[in-house]
């Protein structure tokens, strides 16, 4: 048995193990405040204990970026756009470098930079695949290596470089819209353009200064990709959209100047290629804003186009491929003309295949000099250096005259004939002659043409013009004030003359205002440029041998024609004159006025001009008279008595549409055409030529001495007429004067016995103006 | 990767190495134990790892168990050491080695424990002694390691006031042991509950990525071999009447810092967070002072402590901690008699703030480590030791830290039975409560906040 001492022992332990026991237990489970799990802090509530949160602030900025970007193209931030934008790109390549590695230590491939803004940066503007690949591709020019990679050397000096195109890139601020086409045309000037081009030459030039672009093989190509791609990384910005607008235009124009695969070697091609790059680009930019749109109705006005013009020029011989190849590709004149045509900038009736078609015509026919089956306007090369001296030519002698009008109309009020004669007296031709070419053969023939013009003033019937380009025919040419619209188109259709006569001229005297056209020439003309003349409305398709008729009225009808069988320059001018005031100026005006007055019937004529009721005309000619013909004040007058009375105008009205009437499966009774009023506006100039020529009493009539001295022009008509019928050509000024004193020819001796004793014993007096309509409606028979 | 020891071979090959060097070793009052042990996790909310029981195979030897004195040490190899395997969970085996010197008179060579802060031992702060950490709870001093010289009046001249005097001074360091951890395919696994888990994912700019750890070796010179040198002396006996002493260290801390480098892997193919761990050393000075008063049974005191770090040397990528100057002041009162020993003390933290440094600084106050695990707290303790008979006996303990905002309380009991020579039982609990707060976040305790266990063992006494 136990004594009491084990006994007490091992109650002693019994206690102690329970209580030890309690006191674990306790420890364990006797205190709620160690069995409950902890209260969340409200700090923490929703955080994940397994996930740390980076949040790098350089970087932060970046989510902003594309949206500075934006507003610095699209010119609506502050200064500091830029500035921000790229200055938080630069702190983000230092935190890109600082808490970034690749697959390599020393360098990342252009798929991990884009994995890396892809995925942690830009959530709303993805890096597409190619917009990766364009930067790498920018990033050679910038700091060279490879497409492939960038290593961290490469990234510093990117970063380097970032911070100097943020000093330079300030410069173009406010500058933006005007470079993306994005300013309302009233806002800008022609210097405004200028100041851009200046500020986009210095960046260019600092940011060639600071890359590497001269050992990298990037190309024209590789530029426009870039922007294409940047545009929908920043999410199609107004601005740039506007600039990639003109993109393929820009790469026509890249192609045709500088050529398809131009390679880019030397630092100094890569300058000279940039500058001309530019400076084309603010030759587009200088038309889009002030040349487009613009009627150049002032002298102030047209000095922009003629620096324009020499720009456009000066682009084209500096550029890349004329200096190299000497040819502009006619591949790529049509792929340009495409461009702008698809551009819609500016409005043409002429179809595309029209347009390319007809300057290869000009360059082969006209430039060329090789007329119809002479030269083949489809398989010409381009256009050449030579083609391009005679443009220059032909541009620098308009451009004279034009100087001399702006000179002239700025330093005058009145502008008339004897101002002329006595400016070109004054205007020193030869200095600026000088300035434009060195070559002394060039030289003289610029100085010719000069002459050639400054001698047109003071023709006895020199092209007078009004302010609404009406040919002026009066008597006395001195105290006509011509309009400076009126002497610009004067000088316009001398250069159309001049290469008229260039292109299909014959008996070349050297001069080439010396020069004629024949009948057959014209006529080569008219072949070759048929369909382009019916586009523009100058030709009327239902109209047989339009080219001969010409011919016949420019001898004929105007001032200077004398029925040679030549079209002389003179006879050229004063032609192309008549048709411009009579059947465009005049015209115009009358076809104006018929529609404002509700005189369509509805049809169309062959041009797409509405065609009128004729009693609508009719009522407006007797109405309007004085307005539409403002510049023939004499055909005014006798038209006022002639209105007086219904049966005298109505015999004016059918002797003139006689003439101008359409055939008859053309016309429909009740209707008049475009092509009718026109033919009647520019009898109306041919009857008043006529009767200013040989009215030398002035009294609006003409007797049978000043109608014997027409005889000459209409000579030749009347006597290959007479042989055409088997009649002797021995007395033609009787049989002309029989037609004009009786209206019709005379059919035989029994009709021209009588006559020639009326003349000899009484005279046969004066006919008016009538008389002439009607001997007109007797030719055209 | 793989941190975990084999406790037992490297035992045996210890005691093999003693006697191939024919050193004499203790053997009055040498104890071996084995054990086998049980261990689980009795939080609802662990979740610390997947399993929640342990069985451990332990041995251990220790020379010391009946040396209370330094005098009553023998001159010979003396040794407290101790291993534990776990099967299925090689991670959490270890060896720990608190003590393994060799005594010839005054002088020790090797790894020996010294009583150099009151302070430092009763709240277990590290400062002059490494920490044995495999569980945070419930940490134990090790030993520094190199040649120790303790002078010190005779102990059985009863007359005159005995003053003792510790010179140490070592060429190399060993830091804190903490707790084994593996990491596989770059993410540490939660395999050892002792073990800090870390983030397994970081969210950069919205996205989240997996992290990729790598832990960096130092180089073993850059760790191991830095002098150490510390100084102690002392007046008066420790047990009875009144006691002082002054201790000083300049030496590397015991814990080491722990820097990083993390940076995003753009790869397409990767699209991860890398980390690099690279520990390093940092020195300190420790400076502490203790005063005492024991009577028969009623004892009170006050210790205080200066620690001056210094900053670990990284390159410009890395971010780590650097701490400010610190002091800490502890009063106490002590129980003892009739076998129980308890004692109340409080301690009082103020500086040894953290300042991050490096690329991450402003984003890494939660991950990287504080200098103490908790700032002002108190702790409670009793012990009581009844033997039965001779070869049998019982002792219990208990231990009650807590924050002083009640940020935290960490309570733990043990229950020692031995019911016969070579038998005996133990039975451990811990529990732990943590605030969800700043404060208890910033507290050493704060990822074991779940880990509440009871563990329950066998020995065999040999």
């Amino acid at each position: 048995m136990f004594s009491k001492a084990q006994l007490k022992k091992a109650l002693m332990t019994l206690i102690l193990l329970i209580m030890a026991i309690s006191m674990i237990m306790g420890t364990l489970v006797g205190c709620e405040k160690f069995t409950r799990a902890p209260e969340k802090d409200p700090a923490k509530q929703g955080q994940d204990e397994d996930t740390i949160k980076v949040e790098l602030k350089e970087v932060s900025c970046l989510k902003d970026t594309p949206k500075l970007l934006q507003a610095f193209l699209d010119d609506e931030g502050d200064a500091k756009s830029l500035e921000t934008g790229i200055g938080c790109i630069q702190d983000s390549l230092k935190a890109f470098a600082k808490h970034t590695r690749g697959e390599k230590s020393d360098s990342y491939s252009g798929k991990e930079i884009q994995n890396f803004f892809n995925k942690y940066l830009l959530k709303e503007n993805n890096i597409s695949d190619n917009f990766q690949h364009e930067i790498m591709k920018l990033k050679t020019i910038v700091v060279g290596g490879t497409t492939d990679t960038i290593t961290r050397v490469e990234l510093e000096q990117f970063h380097q470089f970032l911070g100097e195109l943020k000093s330079v890139g300030e410069k173009l601020h406010g500058k933006l819209k005007l470079l993306f086409f994005r300013k309302k045309q009233s806002e800008v000037s022609y210097q405004d353009v200028a100041d851009v081009q200046k500020a986009v030459q210095e960046v260019a030039s600092q940011i060639l200064d600071r890359s590497k672009i001269t050992t990298s093989r990037y190309q024209w190509v590789d530029l426009i990709s870039f922007f294409t791609e940047l545009n929908a990384f920043v999410g199609d910005s107004k601005g740039l959209r506007e600039a990639l607008k003109w993109v393929p235009l820009a790469e026509s124009v890249k192609v045709l100047f500088i050529g398809e695969n131009a390679k880019l070697l030397t630092e100094q091609e890569w300058r000279a290629s940039v500058k001309w790059t530019i400076d084309t680009y603010a030759v587009i930019l200088k038309f889009f804003y002030t040349i487009r749109g613009s009627e150049f109705k002032s002298a102030d006005e047209w000095p922009v186009l003629t620096i324009w013009l020499d720009e456009v020029l000066k682009g084209i011989e500096a550029s890349p491929v004329m200096k190299e190849k000497k040819l502009l590709d006619a591949k790529a004149i049509d792929r340009l003309a495409e461009e702008i045509y698809d551009l819609k900038l500016f409005k043409t009736v002429l179809s595309l295949e029209l347009i390319k078609s007809s300057y290869r015509k000009v360059l082969v026919h006209i430039f060329d000099r090789l007329p119809g089956g002479a030269g083949d306007p489809q398989n010409i090369s381009g256009l050449n250096e030579r083609h391009l001296r005679i443009f220059k030519r032909e541009y620098n002698i308009w451009k004279i005259g034009q100087m001399f009008l702006n000179d002239v109309y700025r330093t005058h009020k009145d502008v008339t004939i004897p101002v002329l004669v006595e400016a070109t007296k004054k205007f020193d031709f030869k200095s600026k002659i000088k300035e434009m070419t060195q070559e002394p053969l060039e030289q003289r023939e610029y100085e010719q043409a000069w002459i050639d013009y400054a001698m047109s003033f003071a023709w006895e019937k020199p092209l007078l013009f009004d302010s609404e380009n009406k040919l002026v025919l009066a008597y006395t040419k001195n105290l006509v004030k011509n309009s400076f619209s009126g002497m610009s188109l004067h000088n316009f259709i001398r250069t159309i003359t001049r290469l008229l006569v260039f292109g299909y001229g014959e008996k070349n005297s050297g001069a080439l205002f010396r020069n004629n056209v024949s009948e057959k020439g014209l006529m080569q003309l008219e072949e070759d440029f048929r369909e382009f003349g019916q586009r523009i409305g100058f030709l009327d398709p239902r109209t047989e041998n339009p080219a001969a008729r010409t011919f016949k009225e420019a001898n004929w009808f105007t001032a200077d024609g004398n029925g040679d069988g030549w079209m002389t320059p003179r006879e050229t001018m004063q032609e192309l004159a008549a048709l411009i005031s009579g059947g465009q100026s005049v015209a115009g005006q009358i076809m104006a006025d018929l529609e404002n007055s509700k005189c369509e019937t509805g049809d169309k004529d062959p041009f797409d001009k509405p065609i009128m009721k004729e009693a609508c005309f009719v009522q407006a000619l007797r109405a309007n008279f004085f307005k539409y013909f403002g510049n023939m004040q004499w055909m005014v007058a006798d038209f006022a008595k002639i209105n007086k009375d219904d049966n005298q105008f109505t015999a004016f009205y059918q002797s003139i549409m006689a003439v101008a009437r359409l055939k008859p499966e053309f016309h429909k009774p009740g209707q008049i055409e475009y092509a009718e009023i026109r033919t009647v506006t520019t009898i109306l100039h041919y009857v008043e030529t006529l009767v200013i020529v040989y009215d030398k009493n002035g009294n609006q009539k003409l007797d049978e001495t000043e109608l014997s001295a027409a005889v000459p022009r209409f000579a030749s008509f009347i006597e290959q007429s007479l042989k055409e019928r088997g009649q002797s050509s021995d007395n033609i000024e009787d049989i002309f004067l029989y037609l004009l004193y009786n209206g019709q020819e005379p059919t035989g001796y029994s009709d021209m016995i009588p006559f020639i004793a009326k003349r000899k014993v009484w005279g046969l007096g004066e006919v008016d103006k009538l008389n002439i309509l009607k001997v007109l409606g007797a030719f055209k028979k | 990767m793989k941190n975990a020891q084999n406790p037992l071979i490297l035992l045996l090959l210890l005691i093999l190495l003693g006697n191939l060097l024919d050193l004499p070793m203790a053997s009055a009052g040498t104890k071996g134990r084995v054990s086998v042990t049980e261990a689980g996790f009795v939080s609802p909310d662990y979740q610390q790892t997947q399993r929640k029981d342990f069985q451990f195979i332990g041995a251990g030897l220790d020379t010391l168990t009946q040396a209370d004195k330094e005098e009553e040490i023998e001159n010979s190899l003396q040794g407290q050491i101790r291993g534990m395997v776990a099967p299925g969970a090689t991670v959490l085996s270890y060896l720990n080695v608190s003590q393994l010197f060799w005594k010839q008179n005054a002088l020790s060579v090797g790894r020996k424990k010294i009583n150099w802060s009151l302070l430092d031992e009763d709240f277990q702060l590290g400062l002059y002694q490494p920490l044995f950490k495999w569980n945070p709870l419930q940490t134990e001093s090790q030993g520094l390691t190199g040649v120790f010289l303790m002078l010190g009046s005779e102990p059985e001249n009863k007359e005159t006031i005995p003053w003792g005097l510790t010179l140490f001074g070592s060429p190399m360091f060993i830091p804190d042991q903490g707790p084994g951890y593996e990491i596989k395919d770059g993410q540490f696994e939660a395999s050892n509950p002792y073990f800090q888990n870390v983030p397994k994912q970081a969210q950069v700019f919205g996205e989240t990525v997996p992290l990729k750890y790598n832990v960096q070796k130092p180089q073993t010179d850059s760790v191991i071999f830095n002098n150490s040198f510390a100084g102690r002396a002392h007046i008066g006996n420790e047990r009875r009447g009144f006691y002082g002493q002054v201790s000083y260290a300049n030496k590397p801390a015991n814990q080491l810092a722990l820097g990083f480098d993390t940076y995003l892997n753009i790869n397409p193919n990767a699209n991860l967070a890398e980390v690099e761990i690279l520990p390093a050393i940092y020195f300190h000075q420790v400076t502490s002072a203790d005063v005492k008063w024991m009577g028969k049974n009623f004892g009170v005191g006050i210790s205080g402590l200066h620690e001056t770090p210094s900053a670990p040397k990284y390159k410009e990528e890395w971010t780590y901690v650097v701490y400010k100057e610190s002091n800490l002041v502890s009063p106490f009162i002590q129980l003892r008699g009739y076998g129980i020993d308890a004692k109340l003390a409080y301690i009082s933290i103020a500086g040894g703030e953290s300042e991050a440094i490096g690329k991450f600084a402003n984003q890494s106050d939660q991950f990287l480590p504080q200098r103490y695990p908790f700032q002002n707290a108190g702790v409670a303790s009793v012990t009581y030791r009844y033997r039965l008979k001779k070869d049998s006996g019982i002792g219990i303990g208990t231990r009650y830290l807590q924050g002083e905002k009640s940020e935290f309380a960490l309570w733990s009991s043990h229950l020692y039975y031995q019911w016969e020579e070579r038998w005996a039982m133990n039975l451990q609990g811990q529990m732990l409560a943590v605030e969800d707060s700043v404060a208890g976040r910033k507290t050493g305790y704060w990822p074991f906040v779940n880990n509440d266990s009871v563990s329950m063992g066998v020995q065999y006494v040999f």
